[in-house]
């Protein structure tokens, strides 16, 4: 992470960030105000003005994010300008205050900059943190070629379907379809659903195996095949699945069959991976809905605050 | 035999944009004519090649038209009316389903056999056949079933249907894939494996046959297509394999067994090539005729590669058949490019001054030297103005016409390391290998030079089988100079090396053509030769512990197996091709003894060959760097000069780059982020990669791409004329061919505060109406941005980088691979 924008021209952010915290813990060591410290003082002013700039400036960095063009420095040092100067204020504006909190509006500026800065913070983690897991989650890969991986399982699938029995076939070709249109409108539901599919085929699959490799055949009634039985006859996962495990306890355990669990253990995994992918993408996004509607609010409790210390 | 009773002046072969302008300018003079084509319908190739409703562009726009034909801009239905309407207008005596088969007798009294039989006799002909060859029909019963085709417009409105393609090429191979999404495809391939193909394509068809999505029928030969009555599919196919006779049912039966060269009809014909290379043009002499006294050639045949262009040649060749000698049609571009000229005269003249001057175009003909000037421009430097400088990449041939140029390592003129005088080419290392120059180039004198864009260069160099071995010695001859000043340690002045001590050197070249895998030479063979990359590249690896590790990367321009050489020893590695790879082989002995004239240089090298193996030693516990150069080999980043790469540890995902990229390029992202191909954390998103010897460039009609000062491929919007063929030749898939709306401008402030207009990094749309002809975009590497790459710039994280594949190597090595 030689080149991230925490490490960015070696650290000359965090380097300027606490060499601010530290000139400014410094002066309101020796400042000995008339009075508690607060913002009313000449270090009050002088702090608060540099945080009011520092808040300007941090707000700009929506502004800077979407210039694209006739632009000096790299987005990559705006934000890690933008992520120590933010930490840095969290000193400066606590000192700026000199740790006078009351239910007025002056406070509920600080609060809404710490909150601020908090989701800030989350970001960052998240920033460093969930990029990894991503692609951990999908090797060498992508979603789309997961998504291809799942079309070529499916197509594999039906044609082994086929040859088993039409029936299978018919309730193949269903969840296919079923799960095809829901992989075009991935949401939040879809994707549970599909997971619940994955994880009952799974558990289905699980299950025949376990009898189709057992010598003795399990009762019905001490597997988990009779609770899949029960959960809800009329979904089309379940039947397919109460299907396939009628199949494994009929007939003599075709090779077919197995492919098509193995196809199906596949493609469970795969649609596990996909949502997956769905949930760390989200986690790099949302976070954001938190930090710059607080940004703003910040902002605004801001002008407030200045406002009405001037004014009274 | 049945033959033609009626004799012609005029035989003309090919009813092109060229051979139906010759054979409308024959029938408005009233010359007994006969056009002859072997296709159904006119003009094939604008025909059949063309999409419907393709705008088709006249360029060059200031070349004149010279015809008794129409033709202007417009969409190909229109181009084609027009033509329809002038045949008739003018009665041309055309006919179809004809094709050329062989020509005997000689001038004033040749016999045209066609295909069919028919014998046709004509005291002149024209052969206007193109170079699109003829569609490889398989000449098997049922051929002409609805069923057959011979092209796919849109794979993707095809769905669950039983495909058959019959083919192995690229073409065949890209259908196959494309249509086996949703349909049931067959591919019946008369070999046994897909080596004819890109390996791309033939690793994707490999993979997807042994998926079982696509079957593949090897050694299969089509029998017969028969009608198929009843449910499901309206055809099906015999085809003879191994196995014996197979029948395959199909809906639609895609014929893609490529289109037949011409070489071969043409060699029969007696037609002569300066070179037994593919891609050569026959000879073509004055007055367009080819060295068999009567035979003329024009049009695509003839090298030239535009619809205007070929219409003047057709009406031409029928004013020179006439006996009248025409100011050629581009008088005014060349007057335009030579006016300047220091003592102008007029073309002609100007003309023979270049042969004369210039050895390398001493022997060529009055045609190809004007298609050379006409693409060139002149350039002119005043005593102590800088050619170019160590960075630079050449965009074309710079020819001195008057004047002297010095060379030179720090850009002081007076310390010369050698001087180039009048005739001697400039920029051919840099053009030819894709590498930047590395010494400066400084007039010594008011120089006036001649500058030819790589293309029309190369259709020089292989118009004439001389030229291109005298090119090709001198290009080994500098590259080899140029890999020896890589030895000299900094500071020293090159004032002694000579160009002309490593000409006995070069002289002595093997050109080794391989293909991808094959081994250079062994760990522990015998050194005795050392070698410098053409194109393509090389891996140096080592055994160790029973495990081979990938040490070096070797691309195009440099040169290896040169440290055994100065250490002494047998090899040290095996050195093995990554891609198609051409390399020139050199003796080893004849090194030294150019090195024995340089005892600095000798001392400098065994330094450098020596540390070098130092470090290697420490490197060879890394397994990362062996897995790293693999990948970013595989994936063709080596092929590219600057290759954006994510790091996939910081991207975020936010897709900004791809936000930058469209807001600063019309609306269009020429970056896909999402696609394209990942190792551990290193993603190589598709973008193009600016590559050395650029695939796109290669059969561009208008030479719209071209390699720009500052390194990058890009391509002229307004010569552009939306053909498509850098959209097929990209191996990496990076150029979009695109008619876009011109996105609405952005207020940044008024969408921030109030949510109106657009967003800003939002991509436009397409336009599909026909109304604006489709151009060829990709990456610029946003060379008109002070600031660089506008991707790398936007990248909040740092995770996207623009760089050579030698930095990304060191980059990757460094970094976190290692957990
Ligand atoms: C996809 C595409 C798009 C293009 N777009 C443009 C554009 O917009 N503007 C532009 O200026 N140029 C364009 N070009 C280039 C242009 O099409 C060619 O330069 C032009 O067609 C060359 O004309 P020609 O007459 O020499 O050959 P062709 O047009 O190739 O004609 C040759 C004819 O000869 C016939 N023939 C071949 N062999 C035989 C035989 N043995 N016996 C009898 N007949 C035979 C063929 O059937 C064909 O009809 C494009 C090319 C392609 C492939
Ligand atoms: C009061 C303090 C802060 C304010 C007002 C503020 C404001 C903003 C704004 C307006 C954005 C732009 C979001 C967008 O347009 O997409 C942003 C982004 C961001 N901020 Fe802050 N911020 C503050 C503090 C912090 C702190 C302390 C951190 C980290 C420790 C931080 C980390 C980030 C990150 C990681 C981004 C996302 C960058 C991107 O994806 O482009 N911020 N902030
Ligand atoms: S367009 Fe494709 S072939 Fe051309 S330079 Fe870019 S990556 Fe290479
Ligand atoms: S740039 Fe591409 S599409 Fe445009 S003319 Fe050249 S090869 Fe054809």
């Amino acid at each position: 992470m030689n080149r991230s924008f925490i490490r960015q021209d070696q650290f000359l952010y965090l380097k300027i960030a606490l060499g601010l915290c530290c000139i400014s813990i410094f002066l309101y060591v020796v400042d000995d105000p008339v009075g508690p410290p607060s913002g009313n003082s000449w270090l009050g002013y002088t702090l608060g003005t540099v945080g009011t700039l520092i808040i300007v400036w941090l707000v700009w960095f929506g502004v800077r994010k979407r210039q694209y063009t006739g632009t000096r420095y790299s987005l990559t040092r705006w934000l890690s300008a933008h992520v120590y100067m933010g930490t840095a204020l969290l000193v400066i504006g606590t000192l700026h205050c000199g740790f006078q909190f009351d239910d007025n509006i002056h406070t509920m500026a600080y609060i809404l900059m710490v909150l601020t800065i908090l989701s800030g913070m989350i970001g960052v983690y998240y920033y460093l943190t969930v990029p990894g897991l991503i692609s951990a989650n999908i090797k060498n890969s992508n979603a789309q070629q997961l998504h291809e991986t799942i079309d070529q399982i499916d197509r594999k699938a039906l044609e082994i379907a086929r040859q088993i029995d039409s029936h299978v076939h018919e309730m193949m070709a269903y969840t296919i379809h079923t799960t095809l249109k829901e992989r075009r409108h991935p949401s939040k539901k879809v994707l549970m659903d599909m997971l619940r599919v994955g994880e009952t085929i799974k558990e289905a699959s699980k299950a025949c195996y376990c009898s189709l490799t057992k010598e003795e055949s399990i009762a019905p009634s001490d597997t988990p095949v009779s609770d899949l039985k029960q959960k809800d006859p009329s979904d089309p996962h379940m039947r397919l699945s109460a299907i396939i495990i009628d199949l494994s306890f009929n007939r003599s355990p075709g090779e077919k069959l197995q492919q098509l669990l193995d196809l199906i253990n596949e493609k469970a995994t795969c649609i596990h991976k996909l949502h997956l992918d769905r949930v760390y993408n989200r986690r790099l996004k949302i976070w954001l809905m938190f930090h710059v509607p607080l940004s703003l609010a910040t902002l605004i409790a801001l002008v407030i605050h200045i406002v009405s210390v001037f004014y009274y | 035999m049945s033959s033609d009773s009626s004799s012609y002046k005029v035989a003309i072969i090919g009813s092109g944009p060229a051979g139906l302008s010759a054979a409308a300018r024959a029938a408005e003079l009233g010359i007994p004519h006969i056009l002859i084509e072997s296709a159904p319908d006119i003009s094939n190739t604008v025909n059949f090649w063309y999409q419907k409703g393709k705008h088709v562009m006249d360029e060059p726009a200031n070349m004149p038209l010279r015809s008794s034909t129409k033709f202007e801009e417009g969409t190909r239905e229109e181009v084609l009316q027009a033509w329809k309407e002038d045949i008739d207008r003018l009665k041309i005596n055309l006919r179809f389903n004809s094709a050329l088969k062989a020509i005997s007798g000689d001038r004033g009294a040749f016999e045209v056999a066609l295909a069919n039989g028919e014998v046709i006799q004509a005291q002149s002909v024209i052969l206007a056949i193109g170079t699109m060859g003829n569609i490889r029909k398989l000449g098997i019963p049922g051929e002409d079933h609805p069923a057959v085709a011979y092209k796919l417009d849109d794979a993707s409105l095809l769905k669950g249907q039983r495909i058959i393609v019959v083919g192995a090429g690229d073409s065949a191979i890209e259908d196959a894939i494309a249509l086996s999404k949703n349909n049931k495809v067959t591919v019946i391939n008369r070999r046994e494996g897909f080596d004819r193909a890109k390996s791309r394509n033939a690793a994707a068809i490999l993979r997807a046959i042994q998926n079982k999505e696509i079957d593949c029928i090897y050694g299969g030969v089509p029998e017969s297509v028969l009608a198929r009555t009843g449910e499901g599919a309206s055809a099906e196919m015999i085809v003879e394999s191994a196995n014996g006779s197979i029948t395959v049912p199909a809906d639609l039966i895609i014929i893609r067994a490529g289109a037949m060269p011409q070489r071969k009809l043409l060699d029969s014909l007696g037609v002569g090539f300066p070179n037994e290379a593919e891609t050569a043009f026959p000879i073509i002499g004055e007055g367009y005729q080819s060295t068999r006294a009567g035979i003329y050639i024009v049009g695509a045949l003839a090298g030239c590669p535009l619809i205007k262009e070929a219409m003047n040649q057709g009406y031409e060749a029928i004013e020179f058949i006439e006996g009248r000698s025409i100011d050629p049609a581009d008088e005014g571009l060349l007057e335009e490019v030579l006016k300047n000229l220091p003592d102008y005269r007029g073309v002609k003249e100007a003309l023979t001054d270049l042969k004369t001057n210039v050895p390398m175009l001493s022997e060529v003909t009055t045609l190809v030297l004007r298609e050379y000037v006409r693409e060139s421009e002149l350039l002119f430097l005043k005593a102590g103005e800088v050619l170019y400088k160590p960075g630079d990449y050449a965009q074309g041939i710079s020819a001195i016409l008057k004047g002297s140029l010095a060379l030179s390592r720090d850009g002081n003129a007076s310390e010369r390391n050698y001087q180039y005088t009048v005739g001697s080419l400039q920029g051919l290392t840099s053009i030819k290998s894709g590498l930047p120059q590395d010494v400066w180039s400084i007039a010594l004198e008011d120089t006036v030079l001649l500058e030819t864009p790589l293309r029309a260069s190369q259709k020089l160099f292989n118009s004439v089988d001389s030229i291109k071995k005298t090119i090709d010695h001198i290009f080994t001859r500098r590259i080899l100079l140029r890999s020896f000043v890589t030895l000299l340690p900094e500071d020293s002045l090159l004032e002694d090396i000579n160009e002309m001590h490593f000409d006995a050197l070069a002289g002595d070249v093997e050109l080794m053509s391989l293909k991808a895998g094959q081994v250079v030479y062994q760990e522990g063979a015998v050194t005795d030769a050392f070698y410098i990359i053409r194109s393509g590249a090389v891996t140096l690896s080592r055994d160790f512990e029973g495990k081979t590790q990938v040490q070096h990367l070797i691309s195009t321009g440099e040169w290896f197996g040169n440290d055994e050489i100065f250490l002494g020893g047998n090899r040290l590695d095996t050195a093995t091709t990554t891609s198609r790879t051409e390399i020139l082989k050199l003796d080893a002995s004849k090194l030294m003894a150019v090195l024995a004239r340089y005892p600095s240089i000798q001392h400098a090298a065994e330094r450098r060959a020596r540390n070098m193996l130092l470090k290697e030693q420490q490197k060879s516990t890394e397994t990362n760097t062996s897995a790293v150069i693999s990948f970013l080999d595989e994936t063709g980043v080596v092929e590219g000069t600057n290759v954006l790469v994510i790091d996939e540890a910081l991207c975020v995902r936010c897709d900004n780059c791809e936000k930058a990229c469209a807001e600063t390029h019309g609306g269009i992202s020429r970056l896909n982020r999402k696609a394209g191909d990942t190792f551990a954390t290193i993603h190589v998103p598709v973008a193009c990669r600016h590559c050395y010897d650029p695939s796109c460039m290669k059969d561009c009609p208008p030479d719209a791409i071209s390699r720009q000062a500052d390194g990058d491929i890009s391509i002229n919007a307004n010569t552009c004329i939306g053909c498509g063929n850098c959209v097929a030749n990209c191996p990496f898939g990076v150029v979009q061919l695109v008619a876009a709306k011109p996105p609405e401008p952005t207020s940044l402030l008024s969408w921030l505060l109030f949510g109106k207009g657009r967003p800003p990094g939002q991509e436009t749309e397409h336009l599909h109406d026909g109304t604006t002809s489709k151009k060829a975009v990709k990456c610029d590497l946003c060379v008109h941005q002070a600031s660089g790459p506008a991707c790398v710039q936007a990248c909040p994280t740092g995770a996207a980088l623009r760089k050579s594949p030698d930095q990304l190597v060191r980059i990757f090595e460094a970094s976190h691979l290692n957990h």
